[in-house]
Formats: C-alpha cells, structure tokens, sequence
C-alpha cells in the first residue's frame, strides 16, 4: 500500500479534517436503531408464529376478556402526539425558530414521559398476569419491550429538552434533533404496531 | 499511583457490582419472598430463589457499570453540562496513566482490543478445560469420571462458552486494535461505546461464571445445573436447573457486546477511512470483520430475544415456550399456548448466521496473510469480496436446515437444502482466491502462513461435510451425532480458532512490541493440527457408527474411535497450552520487534511500535491497494518488499 503522508496543517487541523463527523453520528443512531428494529421484527415475528401455532385453546386467557379498550388507546394517542410535536420542532430548527423548537421538543418529552408513566400503571392493573397463557406471555412481553423503549428514551427526550432550553440547536447545528429523531420516530411506530397487533386485529375483544 | 486513578476503575466496578448482587438478591429473598422465599406452589407466578438470583444479576450489571463510570457522560450530556473537550477525551484515553488504563474505562482502542484480547483467551482457556474434561469422559465407555449430570452441564457451558468466546475473539481484540488503524483512523467511531463493549463482555463473564455455583435442584426437576446442550432448547430451558438464569443473562450480556461492538466496527470502517482509502484498498481482514460484524448487528437479537424468553418462562413462569394443555397447569404452574418450534426457530435463526460471524474475519485474514507471505497481490480482489458478502446473504436463509428432522414445516425441506447448498458457491469464491494468490507464489513460510495452509485444508473438510448434512437424507441418518460435533468444530477450530492463532502470531509484534517465539510456535502449530485432526477424524468415524451426540456413556461398539478422540484431543489441548506458553513467555521477554517485520503492505505497520495515542501523527493519504507485490512502484516510493527478509517500514 503506498501512502503519502502531508497535506495536512497543524496537528488540531490533520485531526479528523477528512472525517464527516456529523454523518458518522449520524450513521450509528441509525445503526443502533436497525439493531433495535431486529429485535422488534423478531418480537412480532415470535407473536404471529405463536399466534399461528396455537391449536389447544390456551391462547387467551379469562382477562383477556377484560381488557378496555380506552387506556391503551389513550396511551397511543399521546405518544403519536409526542412524535408530533418533535416533527414540529424539527421542523422549527430547520426554519430557525427557536421558541417553536423549544415548545415542541418539551411538550414532547412531557407526553413521553406521561406515556412512560401510564403504560407502567396499565402495565400493573392488567386483568390477567404474565402467567396465563400465550397470549398473555406475549402482551406483557409487548407490553414491557414498549416500556423498556419509553424508559431508555427519557435519557434522550430530557437531554434534548434541557439543551433546546439552553439554545444549544441551531438553524446550521443540530445533529442532537436529527439523530434522536430516529430512534423517536421508530419508538411511536413501534407502539402503535404493538397496540394494532395485540388490540385491534381480530383478538381477545372481537 | 494514586487513589485518585482508581476511581473510577475497573475496582470500583467490581465493587459497586458485588454490592449490587448481593444487596438486590437478598432483597428479594429475605424482605419480598420472606418465609416463602422458595415457594413455588401452582398459580404462584413468583418463584423467589429464581427472582432473587436475576435480580442479583441485574443490580450486578447497573453497579458495574456506574462503578467503572460508564453513565458519567450520558449525564453529563444529558444535563446540558459542559461537552467534554480534546484534553478531556485524551484523559478518558488514557493519555499520561500507565498501565491502571488496562482496568479501567478506557476509550484508546488499542487499550480496548489489549482487554478484549486478555479476556478472550481467558475465556478460551476455560472453554478448553471444558473439552478436555468432556473427552475425559469419553476415553472410556460408562460414565466414569463425571456424575451424567455434571457431565451435561459441562458440555452446555463448553458450548455456550466457545461460542461467545469465538464471536469475540478475532473481532475483538483485532477488531478494536488493528483494524482502526489499517483504515488510517486514530480511534474508533465511538470510543465510549467500544470501552462499553468490553465492559458488558467482562460482566457478563462474571456472570456466567456463577453457573457451576448454582447447582442447586430446581423443585421442578431432579437434576441440577444446565443440562440443555447449548443450544437451549425451550421448553426444556424452561425445566433445567437454576443455573440456566446465569446462562441466559450472561448470553444477554455477551449479545449486547457484541452489538454495540458491530454497530461501532461498521460505522469505524464506513466513515472513518483515511483520504484514498476507498472501498476497493480495504485489507481483506477489514471485510470480513465487516461482514461479520454485520451478522452480529442483524441476527443477535434473535439469540437475544430467544434466552429472554427462556428466563422470563423460567423465572416469571411465563408460557412462550411451553405448549401445554390445561390439565398440566396443576403439576408446574405453567398454563400453555407457547411452542417449541418457536425456540428452535429464534435459535437457529441467530444460530446459522453466527457459524459465518465465527469464520468470515479469519477467512479475511487468512487471503491477507496469503498475500503478504507469497509476496503476491491478491488473486481477484473483488472475488473475495463477492464471496464474503454472498456468505452474508445466503447465511439468513438457511436456518432451518437444523430443523429437518423436528417436524417444523416437513415441505420446507427442499429449499433450506437448496440454500444451504448453494452457500458452498461463495465459499468456493473464498477457496479460488486463496488457491489463486498461492499459485506460483514464493512463498516464505512463517507461523501465520503455516496456519492458513491448515485453514485450506480443514475449511475444506469441514465445508465437505456440510455439504453431506445440508442433503435432507444424509441429514435423516447423521442429525444429532457425532459426525454433526465433528463438522462443526472443523469448521469453528480448524478454520476460525486456527486463523485467530495466526492472526495473533501475525499482530502479536505490533500489539505488544515483541516477537512471539518461532520455535515454539512451529511446536504448538504441528501440535494443534495434528491433534485436531486426529480427534474429529476419529469422531467423524464414531459418527458415522451412529454415536449420538451429548452422552457420558456409549456402547463398547464406539470405543476405539472414541480413544483414539481423546488420545488427539489432549495432544490439542497440551499444544494449545503450548501455545499460550508462547504468548505469555514472549509477551515477557521475547526479541524485540521492528516496526515492519513481515514487510508487509498494509497501514498498521507503518506506524512505530508501540503504536502512539491517536496512531498516526498525520494522517496518511492512501494512493494503492493493500497488496502491490512486485509491482513498479510509483517513482519516489519505497521499493516493495518482494523477498523473504523482513521490509522496513513504508511511508
């Protein structure tokens, strides 16, 4: 391999000055989150196999009977909007208006956190337990990955708030927005294609 | 050295993590279970002892890595507090410590890849106590050295633990060490993440290391330890002792390693290439740790999501694996509706991919290391390419050939054999450019070279036979007998452990500064080769008797080939110990290193040994490929290497 060496400046200048920084950042968010999206396809995957195999009516459980409609729906609801209103503030940064960035991010991470809170209360008042059968297993399972994803992204929805508070985003720089949007993106599809799969088609309730 | 260093550190970690295991378990043991801490009655879904124990592992894992400092720059980050500069990063490197940078959260990739390479053969050292203990065993017909039961739990943990050891054996310690630099990078993508990446990989160590700890009966069953094989099958998984919690949440650690470290390899190699280091000057070694890296990102998950499962059915009696009808809900406390194809499918869809995880970064090495020894370019780069990258492809769509004769999807049959045959096509690819680079080469026979000439002839062994057990017919006869152990460990030790071993005597004089003994390594190399290759010959042999697979005990029909195993597994296993002699003696005090004594032609023996923080003081500009042998070199350059005596450093 032949080389030659030069061309750079000083030392601060030759460090990284070929590297796109922002793409590389970039690049593994969305690395991280296709890593993510395999293990859900695999989740959904294990549900329809599951769902598919059954053959000895064991699949739901007496509670399942009982499930409301109304607070997982709710839920849902809010976190579409979550994801609404970062698109919102996305958009903001684009345009250069901070005070829409601001409202948006925070309003989004408050109803993050709000369905954080309420998947967690749904999640121990269910009228049946982990223990009753396949279906069961599944929804809990369903039900505990969706909250593993709200619980991991406070780290991300609060430090975004605290830094778009702190006009740390710009119309030219703000890779924290772009790259947190991806995994906000893919955790509010994930939720409302774990609330369609489990509620909505052909179930429990029908 | 002050105390000031060892906080936080790799102590603190240790620390915080047994603080951690034995505050949450005993919590749930005396304060949530109290008087019924091991009460495991029907229609109770706690079962507290099991509780207890992954709780432990949990807090484990959280004091671990707040006491190594792991969580610090998330904080720091997400409280909007001040961005750590570059004097801030170079301390995080470990810029100015001496060797406390070894045992802590360091984020210098050779640091990481040193770690990685000390835990690796560690962990190999124990997986081999493992088989030697198993052929033991098998010396002589009748359980005679081993309780049956400890005999199953030591084949599990052997398995399980080459496994994870194999997954991160190249990949890790050349991964983070010398693939940065060969790329002309001065770290990785994301240095926080690749020291997080051992990180995980040491706790989850830590935890399976409590597996022979936990031989305590389950109440559910009779036996103890886990006794699955390791491929922990659900529902059995589910029924196995309590040290199946230990494995699975060790698999789980491991996993989350190796993710994190693929998603950093291949974000290191698609954006952090030196000027002129385009796709097509990438070392061989560079791809097939890309490509490899690329089913650890993909497939992982699988396993992952599969020892989930396990745990969750085990500890909070959940039913994803467990298919039974009402009537046995009073015996054990599980209701139904799960199946056991669905574990079987979760493994194995994990479980083929990752045979190509183990073997593609040593059939990069192997054509790098052809290259440099027979002082020729490359036999048709771009053939090696399509070869490694139609592994990766083909290797999703053939799981299921583990499963012919499970009665899962009998009409399926035809087309996993298909797929699985055709995946000898891209491997064929691999063989033409080893064979065509070698052809009429002068070859100067080092260590490394000798071991890629093994490489050619086990690969070829262990892919032939694969190619019999992919054939739905032969697989009828051969499926869950030693001829299947045999092939395997064809093509996991004869194909990737020996091109890790030629890899490391390859890299060990830019690693540590010196050469590892050549003598000794022609000693320990005859000796792995020939004593592998008695030891599978013989259980191909066995195999095809009809021995079945994972039993202490076997008729007399089967003993003279299984001696006549063992004879060669412990001819192995004492050159394996040889081999390790080697790398700790001339760690030691072996003959110091030039900067280039292979003459070769990639990027990371152009730098000086020991390799400088940040590696390059400037960066270079790459302007040809990794293997110009005995081209015209470009006026002012360097002549070529081209002879058998060592080259001096280029550029």
């Amino acid at each position: 391999m032949e080389i030659s060496l030069g061309g750079h400046g000083s030392d601060a200048s030759s460090h990284a000055s070929h590297i796109d920084e922002d793409g590389k950042v970039r690049l593994g968010m969305l690395f991280y989150v296709i890593v993510d999206v395999m293990f859900a396809l695999f989740v959904v995957s294990a549900y329809i196999f599951l769902r598919a195999a059954n053959v000895n009516n064991l699949w739901f459980p007496d509670g399942t009977h009982d499930i409301s409609l109304v607070q997982p729906t709710i839920q849902t609801a809010i976190l579409v909007a979550s994801g609404l209103f970062f698109i919102l503030a996305h958009w903001g940064v684009k345009q250069g208006w901070n005070g829409l960035v601001k409202l948006g991010v925070t309003v989004g991470a408050i109803l993050w956190i709000v369905t954080l809170v309420g998947n967690i209360q749904y999640m121990g008042h269910l009228p049946f337990t982990q223990s009753g059968g396949g279906f069961a297993s599944m929804y809990v399972f369903l039900l505990g990955y969706h909250i593993y994803h709200l619980l991991f992204g406070v780290l991300m929805v609060v430090g975004l708030t605290v830094r778009s508070l702190q006009d740390r985003y710009t119309q030219e720089r703000h890779l924290g927005i772009t790259t947190i949007g991806y995994y906000w993106y893919w955790v509010v599809i994930f939720g409302v294609v774990s609330y369609v799969l489990t509620l909505a088609l052909p179930g429990p309730l029908h | 050295m002050s105390i000031r260093k060892l906080v936080p550190s790799y102590f603190t970690g240790a620390a915080l993590a047994a603080i951690g295991f034995i505050g949450a378990s005993q919590y749930v043991w005396r304060v949530i279970g109290g008087d019924n801490w091991n009460y495991n009655a029907p229609g109770n879904s706690g079962n507290f002892l099991e509780q207890g124990f992954l709780a432990g592992f949990i807090f484990m894992t959280l004091g671990w890595l707040i006491g190594i400092g792991a969580f610090k720059y998330p904080f720091i980050w997400m409280l909007g507090m001040k961005d750590p500069d570059h004097a801030e990063e170079l301390r995080l490197a470990g810029a100015g410590d001496g060797k406390i940078r070894y045992f802590r959260f360091t984020t210098d990739h050779k640091v990481v890849g040193m770690q990685y390479l000390v835990v690796t053969l560690t962990m190999l050292a124990f997986g081999g106590l493992g088989a030697m203990m198993i052929r033991t065993e098998l010396l002589f017909p009748g359980a005679w050295a081993f309780p049956t039961e400890t005999y199953n739990t030591i084949v599990t943990m052997h398995g399980m633990l080459m496994i994870l050891t194999i997954i991160s054996l190249f990949v890790g310690p050349f991964g983070n060490f010398i693939i940065p630099i060969m790329i002309g990078a001065r770290d990785m993508a994301f240095p926080r993440l690749n020291a997080l990446s051992i990180a995980f990989l040491i706790i989850g160590m830590a935890v399976f290391a409590f597996i022979p700890f936990m031989g305590v009966g389950d109440p559910l069953t009779t036996g103890a330890g886990v006794q699955t094989g390791w491929t922990i099958y659900g529902p059995i998984a589910d029924q196995t002792g309590i040290g199946m919690d230990a494995l699975g949440f060790a698999v789980l650690l491991a996993g989350i390693s190796s993710q994190l470290g693929a998603v950093n390899l291949i974000t290191t190699v698609m954006t952090m290439r030196a000027p002129g280091m385009n796709y097509t000057r990438l070392p061989m070694t560079v791809w097939g740790a890309v490509a490899s890296s690329i089913l650890s990102a993909l497939a992982t998950g699988s396993l992952t999501l599969d020892v989930v499962m396990i745990l969750l059915d085990k500890v909070f009696r959940t039913s994803f694996f467990y298919a039974a009808t009402a009537g046995d809900y009073a015996n054990n406390g599980y209701i139904g509706g799960g199946a056991a194809w669905l574990s079987q499918n979760l493994f194995w869809f994990f479980g083929h991919p990752e045979v190509y995880l183990l073997v593609l970064p040593s059939f990069g090495f192997i054509m790098d290391c052809i290259s440099v020894f027979s002082r020729k370019p490359l036999f048709n780069y771009k053939t090696a390419i399509l070869g490694i990258m139609g592994v990766v492809v083909l290797s999703f769509l053939v799981w299921a050939h583990h499963e012919f004769v499970s009665g899962w999807l009998p009409e399926l049959r035809g087309f996993y054999m298909a797929t699985t045959e055709l995946i000898s096509v891209p491997t064929g690819l691999v063989f033409l450019v080893l064979l065509g680079t070698v052809w009429k080469g002068k070859v100067w026979m080092t260590v490394p070279m000798a071991f890629a000439y093994s490489f050619l002839w086990n690969f070829l062994i262990g892919g032939l036979t694969g190619v019999y057990l992919s054939d739905v017919p032969a697989d009828v006869q051969l499926h869950g007998g030693m001829f299947v152990t045999a092939h395997f460990h064809y093509t996991v030790i004869g194909s990737a452990l020996f091109g890790f071993f030629g890899a490391l005597f390859y890299w060990f004089p830019k690693m540590t500064g010196r050469m590892m003994d050549e003598k000794i390594g022609w000693i320990s190399f005859w000796g792995v080769q020939i004593g592998f290759n008695i030891t599978f010959l013989a259980m191909f042999y066995v195999g095809l008797q009809g021995m079945p697979r994972r039993v202490a005990d076997y008729s007399p029909l089967f003993a003279g080939g299984n001696f006549v195993a063992s004879i060669g597994a412990f001819i192995l296993g004492a050159s394996a110990i040889l081999y390790f002699y080697n790398v700790i003696y001339s760690w030691r005090s072996g003959p110091v290193a030039v900067a280039n004594p292979w003459g070769a032609k990639t990027l990371e023996w152009t730098t000086p040994t020991p390799v400088p923080l940040e590696n390059f003081a400037e960066i270079p500009i790459v302007t040809s490929g990794p293997y110009e042998y005995g081209e015209p070199a470009p006026s002012g350059a360097p002549a070529a290497g081209g002879g058998v005596e060592a080259g001096p450093a280029l550029g």
